[in-house]
């Protein structure tokens, strides 16, 4: 479940900045690197989008091997200060995420950007109380509540007709829920909470080159987040995400974006100590559409497909993600 | 294609072009020393583009030959490009910049851009985005004159 809460970020921070960018030819001007923006908004100019996630995890792992035993996991006991290993028995994780971002262009080069995760709802079943007399099925232990908020400054520092250098800086700050509590009282795994109770800091860049302007375009990008302690003495291991695609226009109102995600996420720690089943290495092919409804308006499709996924010891893993959402540009 | 290496920034040299016209014909930057230019990049996909063309076609009209006004068309073809200058009845100079290197030169990030240019080869304005019009030409050139 580690990688259920960074998977979402990974979806954010990658998908985010499809939608943005095909909002950018509006009533006044065109970008013309479109499908690789990384949020940068026109001058003046608000780009508000609002999406939707789902996410199914249900295939099993265990290391980078398909895996068909049961994935026992660990519980952190923060009432206790304790780890212990193999708890409970994952069966399914459904998770759904609805997110407003907006994006503010400063200049024709500064891009200001929030992002408000308003809603992450996570459904999960699982077997409690394994290796006791008295093992028992719940689906009681899923989470929903508001996420933790990310405001990012981004900053092109080389822009031309064909190259495009952005380079961006942010935090993520701990205003999601991170204390909710399971069904017995005690607080609920910190993979499954809406917020991670922490503050982190993020470092990105992205490329984009324009083959073909408004037709054909190249991107890489990378990003790290580089996170801190919470509360509960809890801290999500660092995580780096390095993408890249391409982008083709189809016509005046279809965009076609296929890219490939990887995430690296190191293992969480608590009190000083190693999690197990925490920690993940994902490669995801995300292949989108993005449809211009009108001057200001489009809609957008992405599927992610895992195409490699390694775990620390075992864990579920998300079968696949879909996301769709709409961007209004003014 | 010549380009001179100055960059072109308001105040600076604009950067000499050698470019081919849709009719064939091709136009020297440098050729257009001694007269006004007015330099629009556009595309035809570019919607904020297209609704500036009649009035850079209406300034065509009254400013000429006082005033040289030429589209650079961005990356696309001659054929299209011809179709749609027939469609609409453009008749200022419209030359197409196929691999986007002069708008390179000229620091173009997104369309439409226009830039005033003066008779001694001098970017005195630019305007970024649309929303030029006849009149907003007109006084510019007054201005600059």
């Amino acid at each position: 479940m580690k990688r259920l809460c960074l998977f979402i970020v990974c979806v954010f921070l990658t998908l985010n900045f499809i939608s943005l960018a095909e909002a950018s030819c509006g009533s006044s001007n065109c970008t013309l690197i479109r499908g690789s923006q990384s949020g940068l908004a026109n001058e003046g100019r608000f780009v508000v989008d609002l999406s939707y996630r789902y996410i199914r995890q249900t295939d099993k792992k265990k290391g980078s091997s398909d895996f068909s035993g049961n994935v026992d996991v660990a519980k952190v006991e923060f009432e206790t200060g304790m780890i212990e290993p193999a708890h409970h028995r994952e069966f399914r994780t459904i998770n759904e995420l609805a997110q407003l971002d907006i994006s503010y262009g400063v200049t024709e080069r500064f891009t200001l950007s929030m992002s408000v995760p308003f809603l992450n709802d996570r459904k999960h079943e699982h077997i409690d109380g394994i290796g006791t007399p008295s093992p028992e099925f719940t689906n009681q232990d899923g989470t929903s509540g508001f996420g933790d908020i990310t405001l990012m400054a981004k900053y092109a520092v080389w822009q031309t007709v064909k190259h495009q250098l952005i380079a961006g800086v942010g935090l993520k700050f701990a205003s999601g829920d991170f204390k909710l509590k399971n069904s017995e009282g005690d607080i609920n795994e910190p993979t499954i909470m809406p917020g991670t109770g922490s503050n982190d800091p993020i470092l990105s860049a992205l490329y984009s080159f324009s083959l073909i302007p408004n037709k054909l375009g190249l991107f890489a990008s990378a990003s790290h987040r580089f996170t801190t302690e919470n509360s509960l003495d809890y801290e999500f291991g660092d995580s780096t995400f390095i993408d890249g695609g391409v982008s083709y226009q189809l016509n005046e109102k279809i965009n076609l974006i296929t890219q490939i995600n990887t995430r690296i996420s190191r293992r969480d720690e608590f009190l000083g100590m190693d999690v197990p089943n925490t920690g993940i290495t994902f490669i995801n092919v995300t292949p989108g559409i993005v449809l211009a409804a009108s001057e200001n308006v489009s809609l957008y499709s992405h599927v992610q497909i895992p195409v490699y996924q390694r775990v620390n010891e075992v864990n579920l893993v998300p079968n696949f993600g879909i996301m769709a959402g709409i961007s209004y540009g003014f | 294609m010549g380009m001179a290496a100055s960059p072109p920034l308001v105040g600076g040299p604009a950067p000499t072009f050698n470019l081919e016209a849709v009719d064939g014909q091709t136009v020297n930057m440098s050729d257009l020393k001694g007269r006004l230019v007015v330099l629009n990049f556009w595309a035809t996909w570019c919607v904020p583009c297209i609704k500036e063309m009649p009035e850079f076609q209406k300034a065509h009209e009254s400013l000429h030959p006082k005033v040289k006004i030429i589209g650079i068309n961005l990356a696309e073809s001659k054929e299209k490009v011809g179709e749609y200058i027939r469609d609409k009845g453009l008749s200022f100079s419209i030359l197409l910049d196929a691999y986007g290197n002069v708008s390179q030169e000229y620091r173009v990030v997104n369309l439409p851009v226009t830039f005033f240019i003066t008779p001694d080869g001098i970017i005195r304005e630019k305007v970024f985005g649309g929303g030029v019009t006849r009149k907003m030409i007109e006084a510019k050139i007054n201005q600059l004159h």
